[in-house]
């Protein structure tokens, strides 16, 4: 074998290595064998429920609570969070979590529903885009909407005006009900709040666009919505938790014990004072300490004063029976039977209906008496031999002039503020309360200081992210203090 | 393909008819031996250069080349060692006799260094730089793992061991870290093959979550030092740069040892026998003054130790109630162990009378023992030669039980010379490691954790007790500890640390087997074709097992899960060299390259075991609490690459590189190869005319050198995925959702993946000096390197209204540059007597330039405080809340003189050192030599977590003092100590007149659990004597004749013998969080080691 010939062997070799192999030995090689690129939408579904439960439940809920003076924060960040000092990188993670784990799954789904024409997921899809986007827009005002969630066709999504916004809402919320009665199936497993039953949505929807239509305040329609809305404690839509750390805990429980124990108490927050005084006796006709004992708890656990009841049988020994509110693995509540009759009640006493407002009224104190606030882990809160739970039928001398619940304006105005005094304590928790306090003269009624300053935020900021990534941010960023859009209008 | 690659491969060499046969001529032959004894070397090389053939000594130091055609050649001896001569020489038609005396290379100025490609390479005509140690060096460290042997050896070189473990890792960063949060470890390549250092943590997919668990190895340590031959640390971009994207933290080449043809010695037997002593080098200080309780009062079940002061207490033994039902618990020996009633205000000290004191620091250690014992065969004849090593390390750690780690390793390296152009080279090394390892850290079974918050009067000895209950029944086996002394509670609150070593276990069983061929062709003169291909493969099978009734797991838990690692390499390789004229040279080399990596863990987790007390068996668990999980990633990488070098007047050497790359971790919209070129210069000026033969100046070399390296993006950023994972549903507080507890469910990451992902790439030029005296007696080598890093790859944050979160991309980038300067002379010969010494001094200034608009991002560590990489500062700076100062940063203290906490974070330590320096010394007397390596870190902060914690405990040391109050003094809770009066505790001023510091300082603000760490942010620096030994080595003619040995070698060694330190804890060479991106974090950490170690090696 010649010099040459042995030369020409081996280029011939590394041309067939380098050529065959380098070339293709990389491809297929790209693609992550551990996850898949796509799922049907019926399991985006549960999933994306899960983390719509984190948004309404988890920080934002906890910041709502103190700023409508129901929690307190006490330690570290909360510090800054319970006198105003916030900054728009504080509201990074909210976001995080709302537009691309629950707004974007929403449209994915819609979209899959629609190419399968499950009309009933789609409605699904819709209410829970709808229940979301309308937290986030009460809370923030203008934000991205339209655009949002279309990452390939709007990199840089604008954010559509608040009214807009309601409206899209109100129409979306129209269709998922018509939807919700037109073709498709929906399983058991692909909806982990009502098993897939469809008049529960569709009484949810309803609720839903009374909130949305309280919001607004155009009261005609918030009332005639709540009529046709969530007419049972059943009908609720409530977040199950358990005793699974990470998996299924309470949020706020997995807050306070687990995560940040010290940061969030309740002392002196204006409910807790509000509940408190007069030995719990609200009036001549209310008891609070039953409800009280179920929110709070008065004992030096992580902080001094009074902390959030978040006792449970699971952690604390407690015994069954005596979960707090915010317990281990007791459900949290989004959307309920009595906000319903709440809205109801407001919106008659708005409307100059008083008899039939107090007549809506005394049903939710009906609802008290039953023993509907506790959940099932904490009957012994309801129990009237171990704590005081009283709440008698108002009549409607108790708001007329002479009467106990007078306010010194008037039976109608009167009645306003108990209904939204009630509905302040029955929703302790949920973001709604916030959105309450900001409505109208409502916080005069209830009489809440501000924590800091003269005055309590009006809106949640424009997260960071946001300001140095979209550039469709507005280039001047609505202040602390400056009302939303729906706010400011009379 | 790869297959299909493969047969191709072996079909092509097979076909080959490549066999000649020798032919004739005529010989050289000659005698080499030692310069300095006069005795022959057997084994030496000679080597004819243009022919590039030659033979080995025999046992008398003859050799002989034949088949040698007239001419002249230049004939060059060499022998590990020594320093290499080289004459030239006339062959005629007669056989020529040329003798070689060798000089001891006492410096090691002539190492034969090794470049990426795993060629040997002389370091003189290398314009970049690489420190080459020898084997024997590392073997003689007194560490059994490779990366710690190399500690102070080279410039350049930051190791940090984690902790002192048996088996435990280390991290090694060469000039720095040059990535934010990709991997900071070097690639190591052994015999041309690149081998796995992983070092894996208990979740894989979560690999910054380092604050717990055990002390992880590092899968280097898998190799024998015994057989290393050389260690070649390829520092410069340049350098490594034919290693592309996986060069970016530099390469460590090594080459393990070979056998050596010496004629009339077919084989040669060494065996080597160790034994070490291990123990705690250095501990936390602790107090034994005070007991267990709370403001002065003794309490038997409080977690402090502000009670009592316990030599007041009456001595004798404590009232104890040992007959209430619920009170009490029967210990091991039928003993009673009860309830003591707390102190009041008119009695402090309780039912608490006993005086006696333990030192926690003592409870679960004592010496640990090695044994390390390794036997070489090696030989060969002409054209074959072998290399068979078998060893075995046994180690029992400090730790008294269930810390050990046994590696046994297997090795066999044969090269074979088929004729005169072929060979064939084959390197296999099995490797058996078991370990068991203790917890440490932030973790309630550590045992430093629970151990050192134990107060002085409890004693940690008894940790299982029969507890009686309130109604009279006995429940078994609960846990005691200090916090649950009578075993009341199934929660024991931290473990005992006799619970967590007896109880607690956490195995490792890695099998590994990495091997090599190479087929070499020489097909004429100036060509040489090498194709090798090599595979390392293990497995890793771990569990980790938490008791019933541990702290972590009331109920227990069980992780097994199996790791297994598989990289196959084929690289084939064409190198042509030809002397063009007299004064120029010139070599080719092209070579392609593929790489394959698999990665495959699988395993469960279960807790609440149904049975307590059965064997670790993953069924023995309810179907709820079991989480199985499996995750698997390939990552494959080919490449072409080539290097000219061109040598002109014997004086310039130019190598230019280039490597063009493509992976599979690549985005498909980022171009599809990216390539690596370098550039290095090297002068020897001394070779001027005017300048040769320089008296003083010996040598003298100028280089410059230019090169690109890269990172590889992590697999699988470049698609956007569908996610069950918990990990999605978090808050940002910590808390969170997991789907799989509700129906389970998929839905769309919110991480972006980004097509256009493309490698860090890094760019670096350096420019050196290498200058030697006096006939190599002195040399002086400088270097300085300015490198930068653009493109780092991290998670950016997007607006979140466009349905994601984050983002991965190219966006950061970092620069470190420094200065690298080594020493080395021959201080003094004074007859038999040498001196010699290395320095080694190394300063690395790294900046972290871009972070994309974020100001900092968390690479490791707590909330509290934590290791970050912050614009504007150096990669890793510890992040906590500092002091409330004013703007001219002066405290601004409270109303009664007490500082205040600071409200935002920002920067408070940075834990990399000032500069590292290494001073090797020996001293040689005939077979006698003493050598003492002092090993020198400036600055490197370290945050204490553990004193913080301890003061809130009142365990530390520095809370148990007792001070007379000079003046009235407020205390931090507001309260005034009278003057005159004793208070447990110390004055200070923190500027507003003397305040006391006592129990409500330390508790809150002034402990570790208040908001304000900057204050346990310590100047981690050290001074340590590394390494001293002391060798006799017995060669005397007597002995060979007498036994037939050829040597007897006594070695006396003591590794981390002395430390000064200002550091107050356990010796500041640690961290928590392992060799990651996070440094210098320290809180429980199980403590370091100082060894002794006696070594006997025997070679025939």
């Amino acid at each position: 074998m010649n010099t040459l010939s042995k030369l020409l062997l081996i280029l011939l070799f590394a041309f067939i290595l380098v050529d065959s192999g380098c070339k293709e030995f990389t491809k297929g090689y790209s693609e992550d064998p551990n996850n898949p690129k796509d799922a049907p939408g019926q399991l985006v579904m549960p999933a994306a429920q899960v983390a719509e439960i984190l948004f309404l439940e988890g920080e934002t809920a906890r910041l709502a609570g103190i700023w409508a003076g129901q929690f307190t924060g006490s330690d570290r960040q909360y510090v800054s969070y319970q006198n105003y000092n916030v900054t728009a990188q504080d509201f990074d993670n909210m976001w995080f979590n709302v537009y691309p784990n629950v707004v974007k799954q929403a449209r994915i789904i819609e979209s899959k529903a629609t190419e399968l024409n499950n009309q009933k997921l789609l409605g699904l899809a819709q209410i829970m885009e709808s229940h979301t986007m309308g937290a986030i827009t009460a809370l923030w005002g203008d934000v991205p909407y339209t655009q949002a969630a279309n990452v390939a066709e709007f990199p840089n999504p604008v954010y559509d005006s608040q009214t807009d916004i309601y409206n899209s809402l109100q129409q979306k919320l129209s269709d998922a009900i018509s939807n919700l009665n037109g073709a498709g199936s929906l399983s058991s497993s692909d909806d982990i709040f009502f098993a897939g039953d469809i008049n529960k949505w569709i009484k949810a929807a309803h609720t839903l666009k009374a909130r949305f239509y309280l919001h607004t305040k155009n009261y005609q329609s918030a009332l005639s919505e709540a009529q046709q809305g969530i007419d049972s404690p059943d009908g609720s839509l409530i977040a199950q938790h358990g005793s699974s750390y990470l998996g299924n805990f309470n949020i706020y429980y997995s807050f306070m014990v687990y995560d940040r124990a010290g940061y969030m108490s309740a002392n002196n927050s204006h409910l807790v004072n509000m509940l408190k005084a007069n030995n719990f006796q609200r009036n001549s006709k209310t008891n609070e300490e039953g409800r009280y004992n179920y929110y709070f708890i008065d004992q030096n656990i992580y902080n001094s004063g009074t902390e959030l009841n978040f006792f449970s049988n699971f952690d604390w020994g407690t015994g069954d029976g005596n979960d707090g509110k915010f317990g281990t693995d007791t459900p949290f509540r989004l959307l309920t039977y009595e906000e319903n009759l709440l809205i109801t009640a407001e919106a008659q006493a708005r409307l100059g209906q008083n008899t039939e407002a107090l007549a809506t009224l005394n049903q939710e104190r009906q609802f008290l008496r039953n023993g509907g606030f506790v959940s099932p882990l904490s009957t012994n809160y309801a129990n009237p031999t171990q704590y005081g739970v009283q709440y008698d039928d108002y009549s409607a001398a108790d708001f007329q002039s002479g009467g106990e619940l007078y306010d010194g304006t008037s039976e109608q105005s009167s009645l306003i503020t108990e209904i939204v005094t009630e509905k302040y304590i029955a929703l302790t928790g949920e973001i709604e309360v916030f959105n309450d306090v900001r409505r109208a003269d409502n916080l005069q009624r209830l009489g809440i200081q501000p924590n800091a300053g003269s005055q309590i935020p009006q809106r949640f900021l424009i997260p960071q992210s946001e300001i140095s990534s979209n550039t469709s941010t507005p280039s001047t960023l609505p202040g602390l203090y400056d009302k939303t859009p729906v706010n400011s209008q009379q | 393909m790869l297959k299909k690659l493969l047969s191709a491969t072996l079909f092509t060499f097979l076909m080959f008819p490549l066999f000649n046969v020798y032919g004739q001529g005529v010989s050289i032959v000659g005698t080499v031996t030692d310069g300095s004894t006069g005795d022959p070397l057997p084994g030496a090389n000679i080597l004819v250069q243009e022919l590039q053939r030659g033979a080995a000594t025999n046992v008398d130091g003859k050799y002989i080349i034949s088949n040698i055609a007239p001419g002249t050649y230049t004939l060059v001896a060499s022998y590990i060692g020594y320093k290499k001569t080289q004459t030239s020489i006339t062959v005629g038609n007669s056989d020529v006799t040329q003798d070689f005396t060798l000089q001891p290379d006492l410096l090691g100025l002539e190492e034969v260094t090794v470049s990426a490609l795993g060629f040997k390479e002389d370091p003189d005509k290398s314009g970049g730089s690489a420190s080459t140690v020898s084997g024997t060096k590392v073997a003689e460290s007194g560490s059994n793992q490779l990366i710690t042997g190399l500690s102070a050896k080279a410039t350049g070189l930051y190791i940090t061991q984690s902790g002192g473990d048996p088996g435990s890792g280390a991290s090694i960063l060469i000039r720095g870290q040059s990535t934010i949060t990709g991997d900071t470890q070097p690639l190591f390549v052994v015999d041309g093959m690149p081998i796995s250092n992983q070092q894996f943590e208990t979740d894989i997919q979560d690999p910054n979550q380092r604050l717990q668990s055990v002390q992880q190895q590092v899968r280097s340590n898998d190799l024998n030092p015994d057989d290393i031959q050389s260690v070649t640390v390829l520092k410069g971009a340049a350098a490594a740069a034919l290693w592309g994207s996986r060069a970016a933290n530099g390469v460590i080449v090594i080459t393990t040892k070979q056998g050596r043809a010496v004629s009339g010695k077919p084989v040669s037997v060494s065996f080597k026998s160790s034994v070490y002593a291990d123990d705690v080098n250095k501990s936390v200080p602790l107090q034994t003054t005070f007991g267990q309780g709370s403001g002065g009062l003794y309490s038997q079940t409080s977690s402090l130790s502000w009670g009592d002061k316990i030599s007041e207490r009456s001595g004798g033994a404590d009232i104890v109630d040992v007959s209430t039902p619920g009170k009490y618990a029967i210990g091991p020996n039928d003993e009673k162990i009860g309830s003591i009633a707390s102190g009041t205000a008119g009695n402090p000290h309780g039912g608490k009378n006993s005086q006696s004191t333990y030192d926690h620091r003592k409870d679960v250690f004592d010496t640990g023992l090695r044994f390390d014992n390794s036997l070489s065969i090696s030989g060969g004849t002409e054209g074959s030669t072998y290399y068979v090593n078998v060893s075995n390390l046994t180690q029992d750690g400090i730790i008294k039980k269930n810390s050990s780690y046994d590696r046994t390793t297997l090795r066999a390296n044969t090269d074979q010379r088929l004729s005169d152009d072929f060979r064939v080279t084959v390197n296999a090394n099995y490797i058996k490691m078991v370990s068991n390892r203790i917890q440490q850290g932030s973790n309630l079974s550590g045992i430093f954790l629970g151990g050192l918050r134990t107060p002085p009067d409890f004693s940690n000895g008894v940790y299982l007790v029969n507890y009686v209950s309130p109604d009279g029944t006995i429940i078994p086996d609960r846990q005691r500890s200090y916090r649950n002394p009578y075993g009341q509670n199934a929660s024991p609150g931290y473990d005992n640390p006799n619970f967590t070593i007896n109880r607690n276990t956490n195995g490792t069983v890695v099998n590994r087997l990495i091997g090599n061929t190479s087929l070499v062709y020489d097909p004429i003169t100036w060509l040489n074709v090498t194709y090798r291909i090599g595979v390392d493969t293990y497995s890793d099978r771990r569990h980790e097992y938490f008791s019933q009734y541990s702290g972590q797991f009331n109920n227990g838990s069980l992780r097994q899960q199996t790791f297994n690692d598989f990289q196959l390499n084929s690289d084939l390789i064409l190198r042509a060299s030809r002397q063009l004229t007299d004064d120029f040279a010139g070599s080719i080399t092209l070579g392609a390259n593929i790489n394959h990596r698999e990665l495959n863990n699988v395993g469960a987790f279960v807790t609440n075991f149904i049975l307590p007390d059965a064997p670790p068996n993953l069924g023995n668990s309810p179907a709820t609490n079991r989480t199985p999980f499996n995750y698997k990633q390939i990552v494959r990488t080919a490449a072409v690459y080539s290097e000219i070098k061109f040598d002109a007047y014997n004086m310039l050497y130019l190598t230019l590189s280039g490597r063009g790359e493509t992976a599979s971790t690549f985005g498909p919209g980022a171009s599809s190869t990216f390539v690596y070129p370098s550039a290095s210069l090297a002068w020897q000026f001394t070779q001027m005319e005017g300048l040769k033969n320089n008296n003083i100046l010996s040598f003298g070399k100028l280089r410059a050198s230019y090169g690109q390296v890269g990172r590889q993006p992590g697999p699988y950023l470049t698609t956007t995925i569908y996610t069950n994972a918990a990990t999605t549903f978090q808050d940002g507080w910590g808390s969170g959702l997991d789907p799989s507890n509700y129906n389970g469910g998929y839905i769309e990451s919110n991480v972006l993946g980004n097509k256009d992902l493309k490698p860090e790439r890094k760019y670096e030029y350096e420019l050196g000096a290498d200058l030697r005296f006096y006939k190599d007696r002195f040399g002086l080598s400088g270097t300085y390197y300015y490198n930068k890093t653009i493109d780092a790859i991290f998670g950016v944050t997007t607006a979140s209204a466009t349905g994601f979160a984050a983002k991965t991309g190219n966006v950061g980038s970092i620069r470190n540059k420094g200065i690298e300067l080594s020493v080395n002379a021959e201080w003094l010969r004074f007859g038999d007597f040498v001196w010699t010494s290395n320095v080694n001094w190394s300063r690395n200034l790294n900046k972290v330039t871009s972070l994309a608009g974020t100001t900092d991002i968390f690479l490791n560590g707590f909330a509290g405080t934590s290791s970050r990489a912050v614009q504007g500062h150096p990669l890793g700076v510890l992040w906590g809340t500092p002091f409330l100062r004013d703007n001219s940063g002066n405290l601004v203290l409270d109303s009664n003189g007490f500082p205040q906490s600071g409200t935002q974070n920002t920067v408070i330590g940075n834990p990399n050192p000032d500069w590292r320096m290494g001073i090797g010394n020996t001293f040689r007397y005939k077979g006698l030599s003493l050598n003492v390596l002092v090993d020198i870190k400036q600055g490197g902060d370290v945050w204490n977590g553990t004193r913080g914690a301890l003061y809130v405990f009142g365990t530390h040391k520095d809370t148990g003092v007792e001070t007379v109050a000079p003046q009235d003094l407020k205390n931090f809770a507001g309260q005034t100590i009278p003057q005159g009066s004793t208070f447990r505790g110390r004055v200070n001023d923190f500027g507003g007149g003397p305040v006391a510091l006592d129990q409500s300082w330390y508790t809150d603000l002034g402990g570790g659990f208040g908001p304000v760490s900057e204050q346990f942010i310590e100047d981690g620096g050290y001074v340590r004597v590394r390494e001293a030994s002391l060798t006799y080595n017995w060669n005397s003619k007597a002995l060979r004749d007498f036994t037939g040995l050829s040597s007897i070698q006594f070695t006396l060694t003591g590794r981390n013998l002395f430390l000064w330190t200002k550091y107050d804890g356990i010796d500041p060479e640690t961290n928590l969080t392992g060799a990651t991106n996070g440094m210098g974090l320290d809180y429980f950490n199980n403590p370091n080691t100082r060894t002794f170690i006696f070594t006997l090696s025997v070679n025939y």
